[in-house]
């Protein structure tokens, strides 16, 4: 059985990294990428912006088979722990701060749905991504179908999902699944360059009166969403005249 | 009231111009946004017009929100959420109105400016503008659709950068970022906007909209 991961929490200033790491693919061992309270209270310390990345060459090759073979043994505790898992990605997706992936090499099962809960993806040339599933004859399950749906339409997602076809970076910023292409060993730095250009000089409140506004673009209609930014933008022009 | 309008609209033959016309940059301020809740809730919808162009007098479109105007309103507590949602329904007007609506833009087209911009079916510009959503370096956000607008045209991955960042950005960025349809020489720029405009009057459908764009831009080349 293979040997369980580590997430490693820095901060860089104002941004946080969080590194999966279980070299040299970064196997993921359980459904649950992180303890939901160390992840709530890393964000609690103020970071600004959070990127996700793999430790090494690759970002994940996701859950190992012979993981997944011996914990569905326990159905109760598995399903448990795959509520746990789909807690963290929705957490992740719905944070008011902006998450960045930053994808070397494999992105696979697991790994890609945690890159696709992040609101933006940054890969390079040679990375490589793939939902390896349908081969053990299970799927993605922890949102990552849903996701992937909303990036490329249903019928490459469904592609993808049933075939467990690879792709690489092309393919993937071609299908809308990664926003930014870098030259190899580039996605990191590229995410850092990215992240600090949206916060420096940010105030926590607007970073996140923005990213309430863009996550509302999808979870709400024009017209509510529309009363949010209203409500937003006063409270806002309020703060501003307090802190004047 | 007193003081000059802060736009224009004039009907020739089945076009309808609206025009911004406090130069040079073309604030919006309370007052603008007074007329063009009255221009969109009573004077267009009574009109005979088959297609809209929206435009700056000047050298201009828009330079945005008066801030300081603005916030004198707003400041004035529950009365804000109502404004600023009579705003946005202005704006909202132009999308949602079954004629097409092109917007020419020259200048400056920031901040509200570009978010009355977002709301139309075309976007021409001339090479000259310049675009960006700078309210959060005011440590505000566009409040009036920009956001919803930029996401869906650009995608979401840029609407972030670019708005948290509210850097500005040039017309040739607008058209790789899809926030604009077409660019063109300054002094062809409303020629054209009437051309387009024309054309779409009275046979539009969204889905025709690129062929019209290739229509115009053939004839450009």
């Amino acid at each position: 059985m293979g040997k369980e991961h580590e997430i490693i929490l820095e901060r860089e200033g104002d941004i946080g990294l969080l590194i999966i790491k279980n070299l040299p693919q970064n196997y993921l061992k359980r459904p649950e990428l992180i303890e939901m309270r160390q992840l709530q209270e890393f964000v609690a310390t103020g970071i600004k912006a959070l990127i996700i990345t793999g430790a090494g060459r690759h970002f994940s090759a996701g859950a190992d088979p012979e993981t997944i073979k011996s914990q569905v043994k326990d159905k109760k505790c598995f399903t448990e722990q795959l509520i746990r898992g789909n807690y963290i990605l929705n957490y992740l997706d719905e944070l008011k701060i902006p998450v960045i992936a930053a994808v070397s090499g494999v992105c696979f099962g697991a790994g890609f749905e945690i890159a696709l809960s992040c609101d933006i993806r940054i890969c390079e040339l040679t990375s490589l991504f793939a939902f390896p599933e349908i081969n053990q004859g299970i799927f993605p399950g922890l949102g990552g179908i849903t996701r992937l749906s909303e990036l490329t339409g249903k019928a490459v997602a469904m592609e993808l999902v049933m075939h467990g076809d690879m792709i690489n970076a092309a393919k993937a910023k071609e299908f809308g699944i990664v926003d930014e292409v870098t030259a190899k060993k580039q996605a990191l730095d590229q995410a850092r360059i990215l992240a600090k250009k949206m916060t420096d000089n940010r105030p926590l409140r607007v970073i996140k009166a923005v990213m309430t506004s863009i996550n509302n673009c999808k979870a709400l209609g024009m017209e509510e969403a529309l009363k949010k930014d209203a409500e937003l933008f006063a409270r806002l022009v309020e703060e501003s005249f307090s802190s004047e | 009231m007193v003081g000059n309008p802060k736009i224009s609209w004039e009907v020739q033959e089945n076009i309808g111009f609206v025009r911004l016309v406090d130069e040079p940059e073309n604030r919006m301020d309370t007052r603008f946004f007074r007329e063009l809740l009255e221009l969109t809730k009573n004077i267009i919808p009574a009109a005979d017009v088959a297609a809209i162009l929206v435009t700056g007098k000047g050298r201009h479109f828009s330079s945005g929100a008066d801030l300081e105007d603005l916030r004198k309103t707003i400041r004035g507590g529950h009365y804000s959420h109502d404004f600023l949602m009579a705003n946005y329904r202005s704006f909202r007007f132009f999308d949602d109105v079954n004629i097409p609506v092109v917007v020419a833009i020259k200048g400056v087209c920031l901040g509200s400016g570009l978010e009355l911009a977002l709301h139309g079916d075309f976007r021409l510009c001339s090479a000259d503008a310049l675009f960006g959503l700078p309210e959060a370096t005011f440590d505000l956000i566009p409040g009036a659709g920009g956001i919803q607008k930029f996401v869906q045209f650009a995608g979401k991955a840029k609407a972030m950068e670019l708005i948290m960042q509210g850097k500005s950005f040039s017309a040739e960025e607008a058209l790789r970022l899809h926030i604009v349809d077409a660019i063109f020489p300054k002094k062809e720029l409303e020629e054209k906007a009437i051309q387009l405009a024309k054309r779409a009057a009275g046979d539009y459908r969204k889905y025709n909209k690129k062929d019209y764009l290739k229509e115009l831009t053939h004839r450009e080349i």
